[in-house]
């Protein structure tokens, strides 16, 4: 359920960016979900959908989600690699003392727009 | 790239790089919160489970033993104030946060309650959280330590099931460990998978009914207590 409060905070932050950028209307904005997140996708799409048509610049636009692998770095050998599954371990030593370095932002990261009359 | 429109006007199609957080509103209210605590070596637990696994019935109990320690507690729930008058009952400062409908806390609601139970010194504030094993793991509340806890009759698989709070907590508590002989319950199996999830998590047994393991929490807490404020702020 908390897709919902996470959908107001992508369409705040994507509305700001589009106002700062001059942009009148936004086609596309790109958000990055980060699998430790535990984000439902399909719900997310959906109040992201749905809630739009509060925000004029936005009622067009296209939300391109695509998951965000997590990845962790080693303490031991410093090697970053990528995980497929809980249980986080360094893919090159075995370690299990890793630190995450992706995977864990839901992050708005770009977007196509349109600005206003030039 | 430039287009023209049915209107005649000119529009340019633009890429912007944005790159921010979705969290970040509530980040910076948790910084905020946490540099206050610090400041005053205020030490804060956020107790997050799925509802039904005993946090109400360990919190009385726990209140009942951790004086003198100054304690201060603030309890979500989706609904009614029942949680609250249970606490007060302790003889400590209880707020209630109701969030109507939302199924987690997040820093903004700790902030705007927080007066009602911090006006004296403290050494310890605990945030019940709203009984939901996912919304809350990813809101920050400026809190020291997660506590995860699972009880004994929700089964071994919780902690495969619902990995990120386990991944994201400092304890786990596994509460109503009196019910274990009833039950056809694998304590081994459940560590197996806590650990599998965040190795070399310490993990408590505990019974608010009998008492059995609340000798060790207890002491955990004081521990952390006591570190808090031996750190000066800043540092």
């Amino acid at each position: 359920m908390h897709e919902m409060s996470l959908a107001v905070e992508i369409l705040r932050i994507a509305d700001e960016a589009a106002a700062e950028a001059g942009a009148g209307r936004v086609l596309r904005v790109g958000v990055g979900v980060g699998w430790l997140l535990q984000v439902e996708e399909q719900s997310l799409a959906f109040h992201l959908r749905a809630m739009r048509q509060d925000y004029p610049r936005l009622r067009e636009a296209v939300f391109d989600l695509a998951e965000e692998a997590v990845r962790v770095r080693c303490r031991a050998c410093g090697e970053e690699t990528q995980q497929a599954d809980w249980g986080f371990s360094c893919g090159s030593c075995g370690c299990r003392d890793v630190a995450v370095v992706t995977g864990d932002r839901l992050e708005v990261q770009d977007m196509e727009v349109l600005t206003d009359d030039v | 790239m430039c287009e023209t429109e049915g209107t005649g006007h000119l529009h340019q199609h633009q890429h912007v790089a944005v790159h921010r957080h979705a969290m970040e509103a509530n980040d910076e209210i948790a910084s905020r919160l946490r540099r206050s605590f610090a400041a005053r070596g205020v030490f804060v637990l956020n107790l997050i489970s799925a509802p039904g696994s005993g946090k109400t019935t360990l919190l009385e109990h726990t209140l009942a033993q951790l004086a003198p320690l100054r304690v201060s507690v603030l309890v979500g729930d989706v609904e009614t104030e029942r949680d609250a008058e249970r606490l007060r009952s302790c003889g400590v400062p209880v707020s209630q946060i109701v969030t109507a409908g939302t199924c987690h806390l997040e820093a903004e609601m700790v902030a705007n309650h927080l007066p009602e139970v911090d006006q004296r010194e403290l050494d310890l504030l605990i945030v019940e959280n709203v009984g939901n094993l996912v919304c809350p793991t990813a809101y920050d509340l400026g809190e020291d330590a997660k506590v995860a806890l699972v009880s004994t009759t929700e089964g071994e698989d919780k902690p495969l099931k619902y990995p990120a709070i386990f991944h994201r907590a400092q304890v786990a508590l596994v509460t109503k460990s009196d019910l274990a002989p009833y039950l056809d319950f694998d304590r081994e199996a459940l560590f197996a998978n806590i650990h599998t999830v965040h190795p070399g998590l310490d993990v408590l047994e505990v019974s608010a009914k009998t008492g059995e393991g609340l000798d060790r929490w207890l002491a955990w807490i004081r521990a952390q207590v006591e570190a808090k404020r031996a750190v000066p702020s800043g540092v």
